[in-house]
């Protein structure tokens, strides 16, 4: 209040103070607003902007010993080397199709299922089904793909077994081994492991949506699939516009984890991926390469990423007048 | 980061086996005779990796109110400190027990100091190990600790070059002249671990291969012995006989269940198989291994000899498509192969590790009696007329380096300690323990386990650790160490013996003497084989797996091809000019 | 109630359909379940499904037979219990200002969280910041720089921007402050989604690893997770040296059997606090209870 009062008197003006002191009333009112955000601008800035120097490693020949002001500038070399790598477009392909995939698929179906579990009316089953639908999050990748290979197995793997006993297939399947199955078994080992957890978010969502509206739609006799469109459907749109945006954003990588441990020789043509295609060069490769290469991906993957993000944020704003920013 | 971890799965995996091998063998001062099974024991043979492992990246930083200089600094002799504080990294073993060790109280009294430190650093894993030295190394070497051992992959090598010539590690050359013990046991390494570019020693071999302490490690293939005895073959010799062996397996033999067996399991994830055998010796096949040609040039077998690349697929092909190979050869996770090895129903084995075939030996033998895997080494006839001893490539598994700037004394109180742990006497306190306590003279005068430390830790070597054992044994001695180890019930095992017979020997008995084996990958190099070996095993698959024979030969062209033109004559040249530091003289 | 004929069907197969897909998901943990109670070595010849065919509590006890783990453990529930309490609650602030349009600066907010989801700078120039700070090797490491999400801060703002303005106004026409309104209105009606990221952020925390091994050289600051995974590394380097070395004597748990035990073992706690949880979403309580 005391800069508020020498605004005042220091005013020689009758425009200049009024302006001024429409500012510092206005903040002054916001006070709380600000006092929210500080920490977080100081956070971002601090963990998240400051350690954004390291963006120039994908620039140079990074060499940790000389640091970002002693390692050559290489220009856009390493990008160069990305993209000349020579199973970069199969592997770009890959991705594409199978995180296109996941979200054409993964994404109507998270809402589908949490839908779902939000009619189930039995609330014992409800809570169980949910608590048990969560579960397969919890399993690391390495174990649930050593799982999934035991199944599919088509040496006395259990699904193979119960195709043949009860007549689907005359002989077991390799589907390990099949270009053609591989990509309904990422997809579906995905959905597996991922949609109880994912579903959260819209149960959430859910549940906070006015039950009056239910209340009244039920009397004027609205039957639960009109209800669904009417009421729950627009009432997590907000939530299912941010998710889109999100996943699709993230187009440029497919699932690192699974498609690593997933994958073998026998389907990389089809399960090769950026990220795994990056890390199976790393390994083999000396020095301090991998550092640079590292980085090199990493800005190829943002720079898509945030024009996906962008892109998307436009025709979410054009279409429904929702958007993120 | 999720890269990085499985990077450090890798790398971890490739270590362990490294020192496995080496740490196996060279300490196998077992405790026989005290139980009445025989497999029980050998247990110092672990405790040996342990140590390597558990030590392997130590640092001393000497705490800073350490500088009481003792007694002799006079005329120009160099003193020593009392208090000495050796920190180390850890990815993977126990440490021992500050109130069970009896090996440091030891060791500090020996060397009469006041307090020898040993701190521990615990890592996930060996990639945690390399990736906390590159983050040392980023920060200016700031966070460096004074004295370091690190892994020895290249990259770690690097980072330890490039911090000693940007002035930031000690050049220990003068050291290893006062100390001709320490210099001694690493001087052969010494030509790999030196800087490239100045010629000076930044660091010194803390673990390394030696040749009288490593079994050999590639019997080709394991195979039945039960069966072949109940069908009337003889061993195999040759690649022939053994296409012929999997054959009668796979028309004769039911397992326990009385169902068909799988004649063979090769590749898997470790990728497992004997293309090599269709190469010269010591000119093996695959992206890593160079050699040097009849014109005294670099090569590599997979694009210098391409007909024999193609006989050995075609091969591996034939047994594919006649159903003689595991089927889901190129799919299956290892845990798979361990299960349906165990369960009786291989023929014939690589496995992960080359002793692998022995715990499905005596899985087996609980329902099979008569079962057993045993080693053979086989060949091609058409390159040659018989099995050949592999050749042993020294290595060095783990590097110390010492940080520039430290109080002499400080640096000569740890270059002590070594030149201590490097004696007979040093050496037997720190694998073995306190006579009478851990361990006692067997009839033969070897060592062995006192029944009361055998009791207590049944041949556990983390629970040896926790006493101490074999934790400070910062450079081995291997000599010492064969003249006392005792045989471990691994050697005594029936299989191995004869695996052991059918090799010819259990030590290879000449070093690898070609420079192209020890260069380390240079600039060129890296970038142009940046994902060739997943490449090649990709190619492998495919050819292994075609349905028409025919195809393997395109295939390994084009793959030539493309090697070629993704600058393999660089690599040559490079490799050519780096040949030229590499002093093997101390190797023939 | 009348219930057309439809939606029982609709029901019944929707039940069925959950009844599948929930044995989908338990079957993995029973099977984990029974090879991390059965003997390890018996394991390794396969045909486990359901049932344990050597019960043994080995695995368990190799677990716990490490001092450290209760203080790992300690750390861990540490870290949960402040990183979530402090994350929601600086989250939900953050957010809440996102929702107010007359803002001045929520357009350079937004940006400001979006940019830093596509970028970063990598883990050496992060470890390089995180020296500078003071903060390797403290318990604040797990804590302080984890203290935003940018997704958490989406997710929430969303949810908040779909409550009715209507409550907010008339607090407003009563003089509240925003920090009024924000805690004793928006705070308490944003609990679905609350829960939500709370849930997120705790098991995020629960199975981080990378933060201990990397950024902490103190092992009396591990988590259980970096003690367990230490574990199964010091067990698949023994088991290489036992398989190979033939330690009968020795030989009890496996790799695989360890890590078995280990997931049951690090999932069972964070498994029995979703049903805590779950009661936040279930449909429309709060809001009913608010207005009504």
């Amino acid at each position: 209040m005391t800069t508020l009062a020498e605004a005042q008197t220091s005013s020689v003006t009758n425009t200049k103070p009024t302006l001024a002191r429409r500012i510092m009333r206005k903040v002054w009112e916001q006070r709380w607003l600000y006092i929210f955000t500080i920490p977080g601008i100081i956070f971002f800035l601090l963990f998240s902007y400051y350690p954004m120097v390291g963006i120039v490693i994908a620039f140079q020949d990074y060499n940790p010993v000389k640091g970002y002001s002693g390692s050559e500038f290489v220009g856009l070399e390493n990008f160069k080397t990305i993209f000349n790598l020579p199973d970069f477009t199969n592997a770009l392909r890959n991705t594409v199709i199978i995180s296109g995939l996941k979200l054409l698929i993964g994404f109507p179906a998270t809402i589908l299922f949490a839908l779902l579990i939000n009619e189930i009316h039995q609330t014992v089953f409800k809570r169980v089904v949910q608590t048990i639908s969560y579960l397969p999050y919890f399993i690391s990748w390495v174990i649930a793909a050593g799982l999934w290979y035991k199944m599919l197995s088509p040496d006395g793997g259990l699904i193979n077994e119960m195709l043949t006993r009860i007549g689907i297939l005359n002989e077991p399947f390799y589907f390990m081994g099949s270009t053609q199955a591989f990509l309904p078994i990422v997809i579906f080992t995905e959905l597996w492991k991922n949609i109880g957890f994912n579903a959260i978010i819209y149960l959430a969502a859910l549940s906070g949506i006015d039950p009056h509206l239910y209340e009244v739609s039920s009397i004027d006799g609205a039957s639960r699939i009109r209800q669904i469109w009417h009421i729950a459907l627009p009432g997590i749109r907000g939530t299912m516009v941010l998710l889109f945006i999100l996943s699709a954003s993230g187009l440029m990588s497919a699932g690192f984890d699974q498609l690593w441990t997933m994958g073998n020789l026998q389907v990389q043509e089809v399960g090769q991926i950026l990220d795994t295609l990056i890390l199976s060069y790393l390994r083999n490769s000396g020095g301090f390469m991998g550092l640079s290469l590292g980085a090199t991906m990493g800005v190829f993957q943002a720079t898509v990423g945030l024009i996906l993000f962008l892109v998307c944020n436009f025709v979410a704003k054009l279409i429904k007048q929702e958007s993120l920013i | 980061m999720r890269i990085r971890q499985n990077v450090g799965i890798l790398l971890t995996a490739a270590l362990t086996v490294g020192l496995v091998g080496c740490g196996g063998n060279g300490n196998n001062g077992g405790n026989t005779s005290n139980n009445a099974s025989n497999s029980a024991n050998s247990s110092s043979s672990n405790s040996s990796s342990n140590s390597s492992n558990s030590s392997n990246s130590s640092n001393t930083s000497s705490n800073s109110n350490s500088s009481n200089t003792s007694s002799n600094t006079s005329s120009g002799e160099i003193g020593t400190v009392d208090n000495l504080k050796i920190t180390a990294f850890n990815w993977g073993w126990d440490n021992a027990d500050p109130a069970k060790d009896v090996v440091l109280p030891e060791l500090t009294k020996r060397l009469g100091m006041k307090n020898l430190t040993y701190d521990v650093i615990k890592t996930g894993g060996y990639d945690d190990v390399v990736q906390k030295l590159q983050l040392w190394a980023s920060t200016g070497g700031s966070d460096w600790p004074d004295i370091v051992t690190t892994g020895s992959d290249s990259r770690t090598k690097l980072i330890l070059n490039n911090l000693g010539e940007t002035g930031k590690l000690e050049d220990l050359t003068p050291w290893l002249e006062k100390y001709p013990n320490v210099k001694k046991a690493v001087e052969k390494l010494l030509p790999f671990t030196s800087d490239p570019h100045d010629g000076k020693i930044y660091s010194i071999a803390q673990n390394f291969s030696n040749m009288q302490a490593y079994a050999i490690d590639q019997p080709t293939i394991w195979i039945r012995k039960d069966w072949l005895d109940k069908l009337n073959l003889p061993l195999p010799k040759t690649v022939d006989d053994l296409y012929n062996d999997l054959k009668a397996f796979k028309e004769q033999i039911k397992d326990v269940n009385g169902q068909p067996v799988i004649p063979y399991a090769a590749f898997g994830e470790n990728f497992r198989n004997m293309i090599k055998l269709f190469f010269p010796p010591d000119q093996n096949d695959g992206t890593g291994v160079w050699y040097t040609d009849a014109d005294g040039k670099p090569a590599r077998s997979d694009v210098s000899q391409p007909e024999n690349l193609i006989r050995a697929l075609t091969f591996y092909n034939k047994l594919y498509n006649e159903g003689l190979i595991e089927k889901e050869a190129f799919t299956l996770k290892q845990g798979q192969i361990d299960e349906k090895g165990n369960q009786g129903r291989y023929g014939a084995v690589h496995g992960a590790y080359w002793e692998q075939a022995n715990p499905f030996t005596d899985s087996i033998k609980k329902t099979d009696p008569k079962a057993e895997f045993v080693g053979v080494q086989l060949y091609d006839p058409s390159i040659a007329s018989g099995p050949s001893l592999p050749k042993f490539r020294l290595e060095a598994w783990s590097l110390w380096a010492v940080k520039a700037g430290l109080p002499k004394e400080e640096v000569n109180t740890f270059f002590k300690t070594l030149d201590y742990v490097l004696s007979e006497e040093g050496t037997i306190l720190t694998k073995y323990g306190l006579e009478g306590q851990q361990w006692e003279r067997n009839a033969g005068g070897k060592i062995v386990d006192t029944k009361a430390f055998f009791d207590e830790t049944q041949g556990d070597w983390n629970k040896r650790a926790h006493f101490g054992i074999d934790v400070y044994s910062f450079i081995p001695n291997y000599d010492a160490l064969i003249k006392n180890q005792a045989p471990s019930g691994y050697e005594l095992r029936q299989d191995m013996i004869e695996t052991w017979q059918n090799l010819g020997s259990k030590f290879p008995t000449e070093y690898v003497t070609d420079p192209q084996r020890y260069v380390e990958p240079g600039d060129a190099e890296n970038k142009a084989t940046v994902g060739q070996s997943e490449r090649y095993k990709q190619m492998v698959a495919k050819a292994v797996t075609a349905k028409n024979p025919d195809d393997i030969k395109k295939l390994v062209l084009d793959w030539g091809k493309n090697v070629k033109a993704l600058g393999y004559d660089k690599i040559v040249a490079e490799r050519e000019e780096s040949a030229k530091s590499i002093h093997l003289e101390n190797l023939k | 109630m009348q219930r057309s004929r439809g939606e029982r069907w609709f029901n019944v197969v929707n039940m069925l359909f959950m009844l599948v897909f929930a044995f989908l998901c338990m079957y993995p943990f029973i099977y984990i379940l029974a090879i991390s109670f059965n003997d390890a070595m018996d394991a390794q010849k396969g045909g486990i499904y359901i049932w344990p065919r050597m019960f043994s509590m080995k695995n368990y006890s190799v677990i716990f037979s490490d001092q450290n783990i209760f203080l790992a453990y300690g750390v861990t529930i540490g870290r949960v219990v402040v990183g979530v309490i402090t994350q929601v609650l600086l989250v939900a602030m953050f957010a809440y200002v996102l929702t107010k349009k007359n803002f001045p600066l929520r357009r350079f907010l937004n940006w400001w969280i979006v940019i830093p989801m596509f970028l970063s700078g990598g883990l050496i120039p992060f470890y390089i910041t995180l020296q500078q700070l003071h903060l390797l090797n403290s318990f604040w490491t797990y804590i302080i720089p984890g203290l935003y999400g940018a997704f958490n801060i989406m997710l929430v703002r969303t949810f908040m921007s779909e409550l009715p303005e209507a409550l907010e106004e008339s607090a407003k026409m009563d003089g509240a402050s925003d920090a009024r309104i924000f805690f004793s209105i928006i705070f308490p009606l944003s609990k679905p989604v609350l829960a939500t990221i709370a849930l997120f952020v705790g098991v995020s925390h629960w199975n981080d690893w990378f933060t201990g091994f990397t950024f902490i050289s103190n092992t009396k600051l591990w988590t259980a997770q970096n003690l367990l995974l230490f574990l199964i590394q010091s067990n698949e380097a023994s088991n290489l040296a036992v398989l190979s070395k033939m330690h009968q004597g020795a030989v009890t748990v496996t790799a695989e059997s360890i890590k078995m035990a280990m997931l049951i073992v690090t999932t069972a706690p964070i498994l029995c606090i979703y049903p805590f949880l779950q009661k936040y979403f279930v449909k429309g309580i709060m809001l009913g209870s608010l207005k009504g």
